[in-house]
């Protein structure tokens, strides 16, 4: 069945990175939303609700 | 993955109690995750965009291979099943599989040593698998 997925932080940073790079400049935008997403810490309830939205744009660098 | 890393992954989505995650991307639906005590309903509403950055993340790995199916699976499952925790996979809204507690396997799926994963819909499991290939 083959070799199992094996990522290093390195290569997930990496892996962002790239999706970042490959998205930008298409105009994308991704939206993570979160209802009453409800957590329990340390015996206590946190409920978080909310949108983060992301822009991504490309900005090259300027060559002097 | 480790199996360290997938114990730290089940011990925040314990901490997780109910609510929903959404993702969209360009105002498309991606995926949403509908969380409940002890059980995540994880929803794979679009599986071509899901496909895209499975694909942009593997040619930054182009000289080793991922095929973590369903090897993967079966660990993922089977940490699941001792932490009392179960995860459905939907594919826009239909239970494809489920994995961990709530896993009703079947005796061809037990055959093949998969104890901790129910296959509800296997066409659309492969088609998922082609995708992402």
């Amino acid at each position: 069945m083959g070799e199992e997925m094996s990522l290093k932080p390195t290569e997930i940073a990496e892996a962002i990175s790239t999706i970042i790079e490959r998205l930008a400049g298409r105009g994308s935008d991704i939206v993570l939303s979160l209802e009453d997403l409800t957590l329990n810490i340390a015996g206590r309830s946190i409920k978080i609700s909310g949108k983060i939205r992301l822009d991504v744009t490309y900005v090259r660098e300027s060559k002097e | 993955m480790s199996s360290n890393f997938y114990s730290f992954l089940l011990n925040f989505l314990k901490m997780i109690k109910g609510g929903k995650f959404s993702l969209e991307i360009r105002g498309k639906s991606i995926t949403v995750l509908m969380f409940k005590e002890n059980s995540l309903l994880l929803d794979l509403r679009d599986p071509n965009a899901i496909a895209s950055l499975l694909k942009t993340i593997r040619t930054r790995r182009e000289t080793k291979k991922i095929s973590w199916y369903p090897l993967g699976f079966r660990k993922i499952a089977n940490i699941l099943k001792e932490r009392g925790y179960t995860i459905s996979l939907l594919l826009g809204g239909k239970t494809i599989a489920v994995l961990g507690e709530e896993a009703k396997p079947d005796l061809l799926t037990r055959l093949m040593g998969l104890e901790s994963i129910e296959i509800r819909d296997l066409k659309s499991i492969l088609k998922l698998m082609i995708y992402s290939r």
